[in-house]
Formats: C-alpha cells, sequence, structure tokens
C-alpha cells in the first residue's frame, strides 16, 4: 500500500479528533493574552526593562514591535508547545489499541513498518501544521498589530540590535529550527505511545522526560555535563542561535552574521538523528508488537 | 503463497473482524467504512462504500456517529469493514457476541447471504453452536486447542441417530429398567436425573411405547440430535455412535 494514502489516512484521524483543535485553540489563546497584555500595558512594561540602558543610551523607535513580540512569545511558549504536541503524537498507537482498532487496522493489506512511518508523517505534519500556526499568530499577527521596526533583545550582559530588514529570514530560520526541536518531541511521544494502552502514559512520560533532562541541564556537575550534549533538551533553544548576530572591527552588526552557526547546525544536528532513531525504534518495536486489543 | 511474503497481496483477498469491531467512536459509519475501504489499495469509490453500508442495513445511519450505534449496528458495521473490498474469504470471530436476539438473527442472515447469494467463503468462529449449525456448511470442533472432529455438519450430525433427553415421574426407575433390557447398549451417563439414550430415529417411537407399558409417565421425551450435544458427546467423551 502506498504510503501517501496511509499518510493521507492518518492525518483524517488526526484532524476529525476535538483534541487535536485543543492545541490550536491554546496557542491562539495564550498568543493573544500575551499581546492583549502588552497592548494594555506594555510602554511601562518596556521602560523598566530599558532603565538601565536609557541611562547610557538615547533609545528612539518603536521599540516594543512585533519582532520583539514574537521572540517573547516563542521563548515563553516553546517550552509549553511539547505538551501540545505529545497530546496527539502520544496517542498515535495507544489511542488505536485504547480504542481497539490496532487490531482491525492490521487486518488489512498495510505493512507494520509502512503503517508505522504513515503514522509518525502524519503526526509531524501535525507538528509542523501547529508551528505555523503559531508563527502565524506569534509573528504575522504581532506585526500587524503592533508594528515592524529594528529588534533590540536584552540579554544579562548586552544588547543586541537587529535591523529590521535582517529579522525576517532569521525567524524562518528559527522556526525551522523549533520544528527539528518539536519534531524530536513528537517522535518521542509517538516511540512511547507503542508502549501503551492508553494516551496518558505517553504524554506524561514525554513530559516527564523532558523535565528531567532540562533540570539535568541546569545543574553544573560533571557527571551530568558529560550526558548533556547527547540530551535532545540541551538542544531544544537552538533557535535563539539565530537571534545572535556577529559585529566588526567598529562593533557594528554584519548584516545577515549568525554569531556561531556550527553550534546552531550541531544542535539541529542532534534533534535530527533524535528524530531518525526515534523513528527507527518506533518501526523495530512495532514490528514485534503483539496485537492483543 | 507465503503470508510471510506476500502478506499484502493475501490480505486483499480477506476480510475479517476479531472478535467485535472497535471502530473509531468519533467519525460516522460512512467515514468509518472510508477510512477502512483506503486502506484496502484498492480503487472503492463513495457508491461503492454505500452500497456496502446498505448491504448491511446501515445506509440510513450512515451519517451518524458510531458512537451513538447501538452493539449490533456496530457489528454490523464491522462486517461491512470486512467486506467493503470484495474479498473472497470473510473471516467472523464471534460475530454475533453480546447481541440481542433479533441482532443474532441479522447477523445470522447476512452470513447466509454473503455465503447463499454473494458466493463467499465465511470462516466463522464461534461458541453459539446453535447458531452455526444454521450457517455452516461445514465444521471443525476445537477442545483446548486440539481439533476433535472436521467435516460437512449433514454428515457429522446423522439425522439417521438421535440422542434422546426422556424425563419421566420416576426416572431413577426408567434408568434402571432400560439398563436390564434391549436399550441398555443405548444407555448414556447424565450428570443429572435426566434419562439419556442413543438410538436410532425409527426405534423412538417403540422406546415411547415400552416406557407407557411399564407405567412410566413421561413429561418430555426431546431429540437432541444438535451440534450442541454432539460437541458435548464429544468433549465428556461419550460419543455418538
Amino acid at each position: 500500500m502506498r504510503l501517501s494514502s496511509i499518510v493521507y489516512i492518518e492525518l483524517y484521524k488526526i484532524f476529525r479528533k476535538p483534541r487535536t483543535y485543543i492545541a490550536f485553540g491554546a496557542i491562539a489563546a495564550i498568543v493573544g493574552l500575551i499581546q492583549l497584555g502588552f497592548y494594555a500595558d506594555g510602554e511601562s512594561y518596556m521602560k523598566f526593562g530599558m532603565q538601565s540602558l536609557s541611562d547610557s543610551f538615547d533609545v528612539n523607535g518603536n521599540i516594543m514591535n512585533g519582532y520583539l513580540m514574537a521572540f517573547i512569545i516563542l521563548q515563553t511558549l516553546l517550552v509549553h508547545v511539547p505538551l501540545l504536541i505529545a497530546l496527539v503524537a502520544g496517542d498515535m498507537i495507544s489511542g488505536e489499541a485504547n480504542q481497539g482498532t490496532l487490531r482491525l487496522l492490521l487486518t488489512k493489506p498495510v505493512s507494520r513498518a509502512n503503517l508505522i512511518t504513515g503514522k509518525f508523517i502524519a503526526s509531524s505534519i501535525y507538528t509542523i501544521v501547529l508551528l505555523l500556526w503559531m508563527a502565524v499568530w506569534a509573528l504575522a499577527i504581532s506585526i500587524l498589530i503592533f508594528g515592524a521596526d529594528d529588534m533590540l533583545i536584552m540579554k544579562s550582559d548586552m544588547v543586541t540590535q537587529i535591523l529590521a530588514s535582517d529579522v525576517m529570514w532569521r525567524y524562518v530560520a528559527a522556526f525551522v529550527f523549533a520544528a527539528l526541536a518539536m519534531l524530536a518531541v513528537s517522535a518521542l511521544s509517538f516511540f512511547l505511545s507503542i508502549f501503551a494502552e492508553n494516551s496518558i502514559g505517553p504524554i506524561m512520560a514525554t513530559m516527564s522526560i523532558i523535565i528531567v533532562f532540562t533540570i539535568l541541564n541546569t545543574l553544573d556537575l560533571p557527571i551530568f555535563n558529560m550526558v548533556k550534549p547527547y540530551l535532545f533538551t540541551s538542544h531544544m533553544l537552538g533557535w535563539k542561535g539565530f537571534f545572535d548576530v556577529t559585529v566588526n572591527e567598529n562593533n557594528e552588526q554584519i548584516t545577515g552574521s549568525v554569531e556561531n552557526l556550527p553550534a546552531v547546525l550541531l544542535s539541529a544536528g542532534v534533534l535530527f538523528l533524535h528524530i531518525i532513531g526515534f523513528l527507527f525504534a518506533s518501526i523495530l518495536v512495532f514490528k514485534r508488537k503483539d496485537i492483543l486489543s | 503463497m507465503s503470508i510471510e511474503k506476500e502478506r499484502e497481496k493475501i490480505l486483499q483477498q480477506v476480510g475479517a473482524v476479531v472478535e467485535k469491531p472497535d471502530l473509531y467512536r468519533y467519525m460516522t459509519g460512512y467515514e468509518n467504512l472510508n477510512v477502512f475501504a483506503r486502506l484496502s489499495n484498492k480503487n472503492i469509490s463513495k457508491a461503492e462504500v454505500m452500497k456496502c453500508l446498505e448491504m448491511v442495513g446501515l445506509d440510513k445511519r450512515a451519517k451518524d456517529p458510531v458512537r451513538v450505534y447501538s452493539q449490533g449496528m456496530k457489528q454490523r458495521l464491522g462486517i461491512a469493514v470486512a467486506l467493503v473490498h470484495n474479498p473472497s474469504l470473510i473471516i467472523l470471530d464471534e460475530p454475533t457476541n453480546g447481541l440481542d436476539p433479533q441482532g443474532i438473527a441479522d447477523i445470522r442472515n447476512l452470513i447466509l447471504m454473503l455465503s447463499k447469494e454473494q458466493k463467499k467463503t465465511v470462516l466463522v468462529s464461534s461458541h453459539l453452536l446453535t447458531e452455526m449449525e444454521q450457517v455452516a456448511d461445514s465444521m471443525v470442533i476445537i477442545n483446548k486447542g486440539k481439533k476433535l472432529v472436521e467435516g460437512r455438519v449433514n454428515e457429522l450430525l446423522n439425522p439417521d441417530k438421535v440422542r434422546l433427553e426422556i424425563i419421566t415421574d420416576n426416572n431413577a426407575l426408567v434408568k434402571s429398567l432400560l439398563a436390564n433390557s434391549g436399550w441398555a447398549k443405548g444407555l448414556r451417563n447424565s450428570p443429572d436425573q435426566k434419562v439419556l439414550v442413543d438410538t436410532t430415529a425409527e426405534a423412538v417411537p417403540l422406546l415411547a411405547k415400552y416406557l407407557i407399558e411399564q407405567n412410566i409417565g413421561i413429561s418430555s421425551l426431546r431429540s437432541m440430535n444438535s451440534l450442541e450435544a454432539y460437541f458435548l458427546s464429544l468433549t465428556s467423551g461419550n460419543e455418538v455412535e
């Protein structure tokens, strides 16, 4: 059976389930609330944030613009989006096992490897669509509401200013990277769903793994430092690297530059390997799975 | 053909319902059938899907979500899932499980229609022997994983040989009388107080006459020439001759 047909069927099933739309609704609601908050009270918030800077610099222009809003939203939301992704990816196999439809599916002329790959691709497409939805809300609507200007990112020890003309491609790259990070979460959740008979288990397990790995990342102990480079959670925030620019000898920003591109690409590579690894592990485990329900 | 090497090719010719048809509750009957039709690797039109629903009597409820279907309707939709790609072999595992008498009769008629009118081979696995007796041409009896007997139903259930279940006003006396008469050979052990006798169809009136002559009041004299009786005789070791 053609893989494209399985993907089509699986997408149809995903988008026929009411739970699928919880994630879209949640993202729209959270982003909308952040935008409303900043629209109503953003000026005083920005003044407070810029206090230390305005003592030394004269800052003009639309600081609280759509680009900055998108950055703030992405930084806040990308920590929580895995839960929304696990909601669907963790249900892909376990949901079928729970309903008992897995057995009926396997009476049809479709190989287990194709079925699992088709389901995996469908859950990946859902993840990408969810991120596109987030991009529309976080970036496009923020630009509509707050306008566009140079982007000023404040960090603990420095301020980065990115020219408005140099921002959009960074967002495209950041969303592509974020897609990789979220696909790694989706792949993990999908893999875990093979072992479960209901979707709560894989969703909880995915979130637990992310929380544990994130805590490990924050602990600066030699034993944990050894494994950190191999944890996918260590690389999930690599999208921020696209907003670190290189400056020339006059301390002027070099348009189109990324300060540490090799590190960003390495993170992307690690995430990609995790996705492929989880896919193959899923196929291997599912091929041996005893379908009892 | 090897199921290992040509699994998909073989499954295109097979339709199956395993025990209870678990379907997507959030979809309608039509959507469920359409999903499984697409998985069957054949080009199946909407009209063909509707025709299949019509065959199982669900065409008027096609747009209703499966969550509101009764058990019998789900069972019929499950059979439609097995039929939608027009397979030559249909495997039904306990197709009447959990159904009311009307539902059981509907499934029975559907199986007979598939077999007689559409010339499909239908393999049914069931514990309801009275139902099987009404639909099966051939049967295999399996007990504790071991095949006990295989053959044509009409040959295995020979109508000339019957097992009689007799209930009288004094069953103990009847057993004693029969044990000391020419009927002793046919007398069978019964777990309860009933009297069981294996004999021929022609000898039944003679046995009744004999008991009446012995002043026995007969409450019931019933032929147990059924698949159930045959199965019980096989599994209890008291095989019908």
